[in-house]
């Protein structure tokens, strides 16, 4: 029971963007991609959202080969948020988050307005729902695209395996909106959805993810575990050898803090 | 508006008709009422000439208006009309070859020969668009960016095959494709409604029932795919759709340029840009705005007619610059 790539290599204009990696997502695990800018990040989550085909290796959902799913029926399995939406003509905040519902092709129910009422509320939307998508600032409409994907993934059936893909979901977003959606996702884990985040915040990573997979410039993949305030200190060079850049570790009790250091830019 | 835009149809023109004789000559007609068998003057001119012609000005304005409507949605550009897919060029070149080698279609009488002419129009077309369609995809999948550049590729070509062919004709067909070239109801007949209803009014029915799925579309293509939407597939059911229909208006019709690049953008301003409202106001407003333009290029100069494109080209050029920047910061974002 997961959404799981094996061997996924894919190159774009003769450049290897992907070589032979793997990943898993378990029901109701929060799993986090870090790695530098280029290095096949948004790729990946391309290719687990079955949008772009790898040059080889599969990608399964619960043992079904991805591309022998029907679009509709993918669509009920997992939802995704892009970084970069590429909207024509604005519509109304209320009704793009209603399109979360087209997989289901049913009308709209008092329950399924409910549920949209609160996911309105629930990103502060609710002032906005009858203005442009278009006019909203990119913080804005990125609470609009993350709530469209939680209205894809509450109406499926709560028996049925769902997964959220996200790809910097909170490149945009201020700290008040990066700490209520990091609630968020543990509470859609809590109730058995798996989510793949791509994140640039190594610390948001760090305090919400259950795994965290590191990609590398070199195109190889190595895995976080927990705990990671054990495993951090040795896992460190890791991720200065994947960003080139050295790290500060502050331990705090069962917490730990990365922070890249400043020591250059301060002298 | 499109009520009072039929009725004023109906009535003025190079001779007015009362709309009291109006009633009883369109009750005679379809039998409620019987009179006196002959038929008037006002009999033809109604049954024969407006009438005929205002039908093909609703169903023409109201089929490219759609078409318009769905392309720049599928464009995910405003400024797409039924031009850029080629199918205009293509029946232009089509309309134009029949033109030039009339001569050569023996003994036909006059409606038979305008009848080939929009035949070979709409082949050509739908060939130049199923061409630029096969150029621009691969692995089964149209890419809309290379369609575009395609379709300007192809307006280009085919305007100079046109132009080499004018250059060659004799001083009447230059006249004859000069005028087929800005557009005229005025050959409109029972038997080219027929074909023209049938073909349009199922062609813009399929658009609509895409409009849910369009409307996803247009948040983005990994958007819609995401969302379940099957993209190819709806890319493929909205040119087809949309060249089918717009071929057998322009072999019909001739070029009738604007009404599907102004009318779907005005519409969206006054009701926004849900497509499941939009395509029935674009119909209604294309009727409106072809028949009152149909209307104007008929009473301008009486006894003789402006061609309707330049009447389109008139009123839709102003209104569409009004439009743009009365709405640049909306529309533009």
């Amino acid at each position: 029971m997961t959404y799981k790539a094996t061997n996924i290599s894919f190159s774009y204009a003769g450049k290897k963007i992907l070589n032979k990696a793997s990943l898993e997502i378990q029901p109701g695990e929060i799993v986090t991609i870090l790695g530098p800018n280029g290095c096949g990040k948004t790729t990946l989550i391309k290719i687990l959202s079955a949008e772009t085909k790898p040059d080889s290796g599969d990608v399964h959902i619960e043992d079904k080969k991805i591309n022998k799913i029907k679009s509709a029926e993918l669509a009920k399995m997992r939802s995704v948020v892009s970084q970069k939406t590429n909207m024509s003509f604005g519509f109304p905040v209320k009704e793009v988050v209603e399109m979360g519902m087209n997989p289901y092709d049913q009308k709209t129910t008092k329950e399924s307005s409910s549920k949209i009422r609160k996911i309105l509320e629930e990103y502060e939307l609710e002032k906005f729902k009858n203005k442009n998508y278009l006019q909203l600032s990119a913080g804005e409409q990125q609470r609009v695209n993350i709530a469209r994907s939680i209205v894809q993934l509450n109406q499926a059936d709560t028996n049925q395996a769902k997964y959220l893909l996200m790809d910097e979901p909170t490149s945009s977003l201020d700290i008040h909106f990066q700490v209520k959606l990091a609630k968020n996702l543990k509470q859609l884990s809590n109730k058995n959805v798996g989510i793949g985040l791509v994140l640039h915040d190594i610390n948001m990573a760090l305090s919400i993810s259950d795994r965290i997979v590191l990609f590398s410039s070199k195109k190889t993949v190595e895995f976080l575990e927990k705990p990671f305030w054990e495993k951090l200190p040795v896992s460190l060079s890791m991720l200065e050898q994947a960003f080139k850049s050295k790290f500060e570790v502050i331990r705090n009790q069962e917490k730990v803090f990365v922070t890249p250091s400043f020591k250059d830019v301060r002298s | 508006m499109l009520i009072t835009s039929l009725i004023a149809n109906l009535s003025i023109g190079a001779v007015d008709i009362e709309i009291n004789e109006i009633i009883s000559i369109l009750k005679k007609s379809i039998g409620v009422t019987q009179g006196s068998s002959a038929l008037t003057p006002n009999d033809v001119v109604l049954t024969s000439i407006r009438i005929p012609r205002i039908l093909m000005g609703v169903i023409v304005g109201g089929s490219l208006a759609v078409c318009g409507c769905c392309l720049q949605a599928l464009f995910r550009n405003p400024l797409a009309d039924p031009g850029l897919i080629g199918v205009s060029a293509g029946a232009s070149l089509g309309a134009v070859i029949g033109i030039y080698f009339n001569t050569f279609l023996i003994k036909i009488s006059s409606i038979q020969a305008s009848l080939i002419i929009s035949f070979l129009a709409f082949i050509f077309g739908i060939t130049i668009s199923l061409l630029i369609f096969k150029i621009s995809t691969k692995d089964g999948k149209p890419s809309v960016a290379k369609m575009l550049l395609c379709g300007i590729a192809a307006n280009s070509l085919v305007g100079a095959i046109i132009a080499f062919f004018t250059y060659m004709s004799s001083d009447s067909k230059l006249r004859s494709i000069a005028m087929w070239g800005m557009g005229n109801l005025g050959e409109s007949t029972w038997e080219k409604i027929l074909i023209c209803s049938l073909v349009c009014i199922t062609c813009c029915f399929m658009l609509a029932k895409q409009a849910k799925l369009l409307n996803i579309f247009l948040l983005g293509e990994s958007e819609a795919f995401n969302l379940g939407i099957k993209i190819e597939k709806l890319k493929k059911k909205i040119i087809i759709f949309t060249s089918l229909c717009v071929a057998v208006c322009v072999s019909f019709v001739g070029p009738i340029g604007f009404i599907g690049l102004v009318v779907p953008h005005a519409v969206r301003i006054l009701i926004g840009p849900n497509l499941k409202s939009l395509i029935p106001f674009c119909f209604i407003l294309g009727s409106i705005l072809l028949t009152s333009a149909d209307l104007v290029s008929r009473t301008i100069s009486i006894p003789s007619e402006i061609p309707i494109g330049i009447i389109t080209s008139i009123i839709g050029a102003p209104v569409f610059v009004y439009l743009l920047i009365r709405e640049q910061d909306r529309v533009f974002q």
